[in-house]
């Protein structure tokens, strides 16, 4: 139990820590996402099935990383120009590179094809 | 007569110290740690701003139960703390940070507190 409840304060510090490095100079949101942080942590402070904690507690990670990865801070820096104040790094969010396999010549496999050439049905007890 | 001759020659000239100057140099050994009433200063300070402490009189003698602060409410205290300092707590500190005292030992023995 004491394990589950440090995993609770720690995703709660996490989620605060998060919120205040995204939200960083926007202070009206950043209250705002602090106080619902806050407020939904204390509506469920009393649940004790560690299966609901968990879930709650994977919850919270899962929103710490969304905002991490997933959100950037436009500023307004003229009337028509929009920057960013600090650097992000997008790590991760990459879809892997697919590794291609050498060709090599087709090659038919021993016995059924499972193609139905041998006039039986495909996965029935007559197909080898 | 060459050796002499071709050390004047190599000879690595070094920087002189002047006066003054010592205070910009820094030996590693050193400590410069923030001082003690400078840490205690800016904790009860982080500590009186937090929304449930405000008209309290905080001591570093007070425990986290004691100014009447839930696990949840320390852990907004020490979020507040790690902002302050420029430090981030370890998840296994935080169990062991009960009270402004602890908190106060915490950030004097961590060498990256500003």
């Amino acid at each position: 139990m004491n394990q589950l409840r440090s995993r609770v304060i720690g995703s709660y510090m996490r989620l605060l820590r998060t919120e205040k490095l995204v939200f960083n100079n926007d202070k009206a949101t950043l209250a705002k996402v602090t106080q619902q942080a806050r407020t939904q942590y204390r509506e469920n402070k009393s649940v004790e099935d560690p299966v609901k904690i968990d879930e709650m507690v994977q919850h919270a990670d899962a929103v710490s990383d969304f905002l991490l990865t997933s959100t950037i801070q436009a500023v307004k820096k003229t009337d028509t120009k929009f920057g960013t104040e600090r650097l992000y790094e997008f790590v991760g969010d990459q879809p892997k590179k697919r590794v291609r396999q050498a060709k090599g010549p087709i090659t038919i496999p021993e016995g059924c094809c499972g193609g139905g050439a041998c006039g039986s049905t495909p996965g029935s007890s007559g197909c080898s | 007569m060459l050796s002499r001759s071709f050390k004047s020659l190599v000879q690595i000239q070094r920087p002189v110290l002047m006066a003054g100057q010592s205070s910009m140099i820094r030996s590693f050994s050193s400590d410069h740690r923030l001082s003690e009433k400078e840490v205690t200063d800016r904790i009860l300070e982080v500590i009186s701003k937090y929304d449930k402490c405000a008209g309290k009189s905080v001591s570093p003698s007070d425990t986290f139960k004691e100014l009447e602060l839930d696990s949840l409410d320390s852990a907004d205290i020490l979020v507040a703390v790690e902002e302050e300092f420029g430090i981030e707590i370890p998840d296994e500190e935080v169990d062991r940070i009960t009270s402004v005292k602890d908190t106060i030992s915490y950030i004097r023995k961590t060498p990256t507190a500003k």
